[in-house]
């Protein structure tokens, strides 16, 4: 450092400045950083207090400090960057860079973001403990015969799981998934019984089967979302981005592509006493016969909302023109309650709507806004009976 | 300019739905400073802007994993470590980061006359206080007042302790607030001669 050359007035802050102890230097520096803790600033403040002079002096830092840090942003040239990645991506989804196929997508994902958002907070945290707790698998296991797990959920709670490859599964309430360890095979498959919304990593020579009772899924690497329940009359696959190809067990020759926004409905009476009127009044018009699916288009209540299919990864239970026998399939296992209809006319009763808050009473309570009916709650089980007035 | 707090939502539609254009504004934020600090290591312009694209060609191919980042940036200047490293390499320069060796340029250390608050003999003795810190001391300063890392990160990206980090900043800190008191008495006492004088001219360029 250069010399200074002080009199008088100056020489004492000069002074002052040489002996600036280690200690405000180090809590200045964390104060710049943004660093430093309630504590350490009431120590500063206190420290600085006695010399106003470099208190000044610290307040100039400060300012200087905020100055001619990066700005520059938007002059980088992304051209040549996105070549790079599409001349590198043989096997991957091409990078799509027109700016028309921007704004298209756009839309799209935002809603999707906004359905995944909320179950994506737990996530974070899950994929961690799932990634420490498959490196201790593999060290146990050397990486010999790919371990089966199995993930259940219990009415009332959702989970959401990490695949070897990346493939993220949304577990909905009592829903089971099983799946090898690692996906050394030719295909990546699962078992599933229950919802789950997957989210699968692209790989497109090693597609992702998922199995169920009554259906089988097949993709390379999409959003889309898979109700299976094993009590209920309705197999429904939704895809919101990328192909899938469903075929049915009961008829293995015959495949179905789904384009997004479409999802496959699956009626099968025989799972459950869904009567033939229902069919008629889902279908629209035409007469369904059983097992044979449908492409209908994914419901939203308005433009800008989340789709009903995916709404539970929201936290919302969300049914669309659903039969309250429908409904109350879906609240026993959401509340992890039991329904009871008194009155088997009451089932028929179709409902529109929503829940993301609301206690049992409170949904009761909505749902008989629109519907007359009564209920009572005994411990667990809630009764539907006709109503007195 | 992008808000700190959106790093994390554009992080994720990354990695959730191979959002590009998150991916773009990630590119086109973290470009310039990562350029910089890859120039910093090989020393090359053109091999720097070509291990930046590298590292973001990484980050979109391995874009699903991305959600396992709690600390994007660490792990942008991480990755653009040691790409540049494996660069030098490829190029038989050297095996480990030498941060005697490395380049440090600021961003711009020429004083702003349209700053307000500042004024400019202040902000010359700030620059000059700056390009005289020790080597060791300027690349911790560049580090986390240009590029805005946390002490820790420092300490992680250019294996050193956290203490060593803070010691040196500390070092720049005191340096720079002396510069800026010198500056303060000098003219306190010598209230006619401020503004309007022209600065004296200053070499900023590197020796």
């Amino acid at each position: 450092m250069g010399v200074f050359v002080g009199f008088g007035v100056y020489t004492l802050l000069l002074l002052l400045l040489a002996t600036m102890d280690g200690r405000i230097s180090y809590l200045v520096s964390k104060k710049l950083t943004g660093e430093i803790s309630e504590g350490e600033t009431l120590e500063l403040n206190h420290l600085l207090s006695n010399t106003p002079d470099l208190y000044e002096t610290i307040q100039l830092l400060e300012l200087a400090w905020a100055q001619n840090n990066y700005q520059e942003s938007g002059e980088a040239s992304i051209e040549s960057l996105i070549n790079k990645i599409e001349e590198n991506s043989r096997d991957e989804r091409v990078f799509p860079l027109s700016p028309a196929s921007f704004p298209l997508k756009k839309k799209k994902s935002a809603i999707l973001w906004a359905a995944a958002s909320a179950a994506m907070l737990v996530t974070v945290a899950f994929i961690w403990n799932a990634s420490s707790g498959k490196m201790a698998d593999e060290a146990l296991t050397g990486r010999e015969k790919p371990v089966i797990n199995e993930v259940q959920t219990k009415p009332g709670s959702q989970t959401n799981i990490v695949l070897h490859d990346g493939t993220k599964v949304w577990l909905n309430a009592d829903s089971k998934l099983s799946y090898a360890n690692d996906f050394n095979g030719k295909t990546r498959e699962v078992n599933l019984v229950g919802e789950a919304f997957f989210d699968v990593v692209s790989n497109k020579t090693k597609p992702f089967i998922i199995h169920t009772s009554k259906i089988v899924i097949k993709v390379t690497g999409t959003s889309f979302n898979v109700r299976s329940y094993p009590d209920e009359a309705r197999v429904e696959t939704s895809l919101i981005k990328g192909k899938v190809e469903v075929s049915l067990l009961s008829n293995p020759g015959k495949i179905f592509y789904l384009n997004p926004s479409e999802k496959l409905v699956l009626n099968d009476p025989a799972s459950e006493k869904a009567g033939r009127d229902e069919i008629k009044l889902l279908s629209g018009a035409v007469n369904v016969s059983p097992n044979i699916p449908e492409i209908k288009r994914i419901a939203y209540y308005s433009v800008d909302s989340i789709p009903v299919e995916t709404a539970w990864l929201n936290h919302q239970l969300a049914f669309y023109d659903e039969s309250f026998r429908e409904v109350a399939i879906k609240m026993e296992k959401w509340y992890d309650i039991k329904i009871v209809f008194a009155s088997p006319a009451l089932e028929n009763i179709r409902f529109t709507g929503k829940f993301e808050n609301e206690t049992i009473e409170q949904a009761f309570q909505a749902l008989q806004i629109i519907g007359r009916f009564r209920y009572d709650i005994n411990n667990k089980t809630i009764i539907i009976s006709k109503s007195n007035n | 300019m992008i808000d700190p707090a959106q790093f994390a939502i554009l992080q994720h539609r990354l990695a959730v739905y191979d959002d590009q254009q998150a991916f773009i504004k990630l590119f086109r934020h973290f470009q310039p400073a990562l350029k910089k600090f890859a120039y910093s290591i090989c020393q090359n312009r053109e091999d720097a802007e070509e291990i930046v694209e590298d590292v973001f060609i990484r980050i979109w191919m391995k874009r699903r994993t991305l959600d396992q980042v709690q600390n994007l940036k660490l792990y942008l200047y991480l990755a653009t470590r040691n790409f540049s490293l494996n660069y030098c390499r490829n190029k038989h320069i050297t095996n480990e980061l030498n941060i005697d060796e490395m380049k440090i340029e600021f961003q711009s250390l020429l004083p702003d006359p349209h700053q307000q608050l500042l004024s400019l003999e202040i902000q010359v003795q700030i620059a000059k206080a700056i390009e005289e810190l020790p080597h060791r001391c300027k690349v911790i300063f560049k580090l986390v007042k240009e590029d805005g890392l946390k002490q820790k990160d420092v300490a992680e990206l250019l294996h050193l302790s956290l203490k060593t980090v803070e010691n040196q900043l500390a070092i720049a800190v005191k340096r720079i607030a002396m510069a800026i008191g010198k500056t303060r008495i000098t003219k306190q006492s010598k209230p006619h001669n401020s503004e309007n004088t022209t600065p004296p001219p200053v070499n900023f360029k590197n020796n």
